[in-house]
């Protein structure tokens, strides 16, 4: 029996070790199904492996920081990368702009609301209202910004509650918890939503430039460069199919 | 006030409340799973210490879909009080007392199962009541018991995270206890009002944990 045990154990541990020639990636939450299909292309065309980390932008930035293992950080702003480079823990000549995010807002029951008419509809709406933690999530800053800007603050605050990122704001709306949300447009055509949605304005909530950066960490440089050029080239499709807009300019962004 | 001191007081208010609770209900169970010989205890045994392996994160996805106003629990309490459980601090507090329910029942089951039998009979030929036998000879003999079952089930309270984080959605006042606001600033990476929550939970519970095991020192020497 001992000696069962024994076995079983060791054969466990050796079960957990990860192979070392894998990539992997920190992507932000809203980002996750998409950078699964683009790695899952990545793959099949290269034969390297992909890890993917997923959180809100601000945990896995502090994870990064305090030296979490990854070779590259797919953020959900242009903030954390930036300050990645500035502490020197990111190469500054790999970051770019991979995606811009697009804010929608889903209400499942409330059929006659639109882009138009949402700064009065949001008033007089009944039940909670899902947003991400401004204070860690960039699709959740954007969301608050857009609420301030209209003087809409003071009406919904009693009603806001607030996920840990926005994968959790759209979860708190599909699972009937909270009657609306201002959600990712990417996670809910990933979730199959057909109805009841639109794309918020991009000139009314401040721009969620989404930038990816390769880690000085890294183990993988080339592999880290070659995945970088597969999101910046070949899976621009992929990025777009999945709702989100694209730099208008590569070289225009480093500022 | 400020969002952590709003925070303290929720989370003191949460852990009494939760605390209160379970010390009502809480003896009842533990006096049956001590007492019973059915062969349907090992059960409700098993239900009672679930909480302590299960993730917390496991309590919290089923508690999120109870609350849902799409299913029948959650949409009972909106019909009766208008509003929904989640992001409540009623919400709160029934996924509390699950929680930190085997917090509460296992050491009055212990103090219940070695409770010796002769006492109980000797009242029984002296006409006693049950309720006088309640108060003047198992609750005081259980003394201990009792308060350690308060203590544990009141900081295991203070601790709770995974559970509040899964359906509490972070709202100041109602939902934002201790653990959340600190996990929070840790994130922001604002350790200067971090480390004061941390330190904080960490004395207060150390401190609870030691006048409880002084006061139990005490009663073993007499």
């Amino acid at each position: 029996m001992l000696k069962l045990t024994i076995i079983l154990v060791i054969t466990i541990l050796m079960l957990a070790q990860v192979s070392a020639k894998t990539l992997t990636v920190a992507v932000a939450s809203n980002f996750k199904s998409t950078a699964q299909k683009i790695s899952h292309q990545f793959e099949q065309q290269t034969g390297h492996k992909i890890t993917l980390v997923s959180g809100s932008t601000g945990s896995l930035f502090h994870l990064i920081y305090h030296g979490a293992p990854y070779d590259i950080f797919l953020s959900a702003d242009a903030i954390r990368p930036q300050k990645l480079v500035a502490a020197g823990l990111a190469f500054p000549e790999s970051r770019f702009t991979y995606a811009i995010g697009q804010l929608a807002f889903w209400s499942p029951n409330n059929a006659n609301i639109d882009s138009n008419n949402i700064v009065d509809r949001l008033k007089e709406l009944d039940g909670k209202l899902a947003i991400a933690n401004p204070r860690l999530a960039p699709y959740g800053e954007s969301s608050l910004g857009f609420l301030k800007t209209n003087k809409l603050l003071d009406s919904v605050n009693e009603r806001l509650v607030r996920g840990n990122n926005i994968t959790q704001a759209l979860q708190f709306v599909t699972s009937g918890n909270a009657q609306s949300g201002f959600v990712s447009y990417s996670e809910l055509l990933n979730a199959g939503v057909k109805s009841n949605f639109f794309l918020l304005n991009p000139n009314s909530y401040s721009p969620i430039n989404q930038q990816a950066v390769i880690l000085k960490r890294t183990q993988n440089i080339e592999i880290a460069k070659e995945f970088m050029d597969f999101i910046n080239g070949n899976a621009c499709d992929i990025i777009l199919l999945s709702g989100y807009a694209l730099a208008p300019s590569l070289d225009s962004e480093q500022h | 006030m400020s969002n952590d001191l709003i925070a303290l007081l929720l989370t003191l208010k949460l852990a009494l409340l939760t605390t209160i609770i379970l010390l009502a209900i809480g003896p009842f169970i533990a006096w049956w799973l001590a007492k019973s010989t059915s062969r349907i205890r090992p059960f409700f045994e098993a239900l009672v210490a679930l909480p302590l392996v299960l993730p917390p994160t496991v309590l919290g996805f089923y508690l999120l879909i109870a609350f849902s106003p799409n299913y029948f629990p959650g949409q009972w309490w909106q019909s009766i009080s208008g509003s929904t459980l989640a992001f409540s601090f009623e919400g709160l507090l029934i996924g509390s007392i699950i929680y930190s329910l085997p917090f509460v029942v296992q050491p009055l089951q212990a103090g219940f199962v070695t409770l010796g039998n002769k006492e109980l009979e000797a009242a029984d030929t002296l006409g006693f009541t049950r309720w006088s036998k309640i108060r003047h000879i198992i609750v005081p003999m259980t003394k201990r018991s009792f308060m350690l079952a308060a203590v544990m089930g009141f900081a295991h309270t203070l601790g709770e995270f995974g559970v509040v984080l899964m359906i509490g959605g972070n709202i100041p006042g109602e939902t934002q206890v201790l653990a959340i606001s600190l996990f929070e600033h840790v994130e922001a990476l604002e350790y200067q009002q971090a480390h004061t929550i941390a330190a904080g939970l960490l004395v207060s519970s150390l401190l609870m944990l030691i006048v409880i095991y002084s006061v139990m020192q005490k009663q073993d020497k007499r």
